[in-house]
């Protein structure tokens, strides 16, 4: 790009400064030379603080962990469960009315006075005097 | 300007660097707003990175404007970096104590009256602004080369270039007056 003619003081003044600060430039060989321990100081510079950091919460970790579970108070425990004593805390949910006479095998004509002389006469049951009348 | 950087496999051999050191060492104190130690610390970590073959470089652009990326890179990881040092948790931990952020004093020593001026006018700018001027005016790069190293477009980097030279006409004229 053709810079104008204006630009001319603007760039007098950066040759100035480059005519300046080239020829003070740090040699290539000795910036290279310094780059390895250069390199593992700043690696050195990086990783101290972060192995503290990382030495320190591992302490308070290990403090904080033994007074939670090895000094406090142990909780009573309750006894397990038996899978099969297990029941289901919403079945009376399906429970309908009158299930009882679907869950027994009806017996006809056995428990009738007039049938049978010997039947016991028991008051009827509370699931069958609820019973609507049949039309 | 095109240099005539060899490639080796995508990599820019020593000799290359060579020839484009100064370039590279001005360009580094105009990234670390002319701190010497910085500068030197962020031009190893850009030539590691170019001779190691881990900034690889594919021939799309000058090598000196991909070099130029490359410093520009390192320098704002550098920043980064430095940033999170200087959080205070990892102040504390430091081992070294905290790099200067000014001009060093070695620098400014030497430097004359007309050129300590510019650079501290140049400090006044924006970092795109005086990124933008530093490239075209003390590298001689046009403003597309100047874009690609900065990573922005060239219309953006003309309005930068423009607004940036004005405000550093109009600092000097301040200081002067």
């Amino acid at each position: 790009m053709t810079l104008p003619d204006d630009d001319r003081d603007l760039r007098e003044r950066f040759a100035s400064l480059r005519r300046e600060e080239e020829p003070r430039a740090t040699p290539l060989d000795r910036l290279l030379q310094s780059a390895a321990a250069g390199r593992v100081r700043r690696r050195r510079e990086i990783l101290a603080p972060v192995f503290v950091a990382a030495t320190v919460l591992a302490a308070l970790a290990l403090v904080i962990g033994q007074a939670l579970y090895l000094d406090g108070p142990t909780a009573p425990r309750e006894p397990p469960v038996s899978l099969a004593a297990w029941t289901e805390p919403t079945a009376f949910l399906l429970r309908t009315p009158g299930h009882d006479l679907l869950s027994t095998v009806p017996a006809f004509m056995r428990d009738m006075p007039a049938v049978n002389p010997d039947a016991p006469v028991s008051p009827p049951q509370s699931s069958q005097m609820k019973r609507s009348p049949s039309p | 300007m095109r240099s005539a950087a060899r490639l080796n496999g995508g990599r820019i051999e020593l000799r290359d660097l060579e020839k484009l050191h100064p370039a590279c060492f001005g360009w580094a104190l105009g990234c670390c707003r002319w701190n010497r130690e910085e500068a030197e610390d962020v031009l190893q970590s850009a030539y590691l990175k170019v001779l190691d073959g881990r900034a690889r470089f594919d021939g799309r652009s000058s090598a000196r404007t991909w070099l130029f990326a490359v410093i520009r890179r390192t320098a704002a990881e550098r920043r980064r970096r430095q940033w999170i040092l200087d959080l205070v948790p990892a102040r504390w931990l430091r081992l070294n104590p905290d790099p200067p952020t000014a001009p060093d004093s070695e620098s400014l020593a030497d430097a004359s009256e007309t050129s300590a001026r510019l650079r501290a006018a140049l400090l006044k700018l924006s970092g795109r602004q005086r990124d933008l001027l530093h490239l075209v005016f003390y590298q001689d790069l046009s403003i597309e080369e100047a874009a690609a190293i900065l990573g922005i477009s060239v219309g953006s980097a003309r309005t930068h270039y423009h607004r940036g030279k004005a405000r550093l006409r109009q600092i000097l004229l301040e200081e002067m007056a």
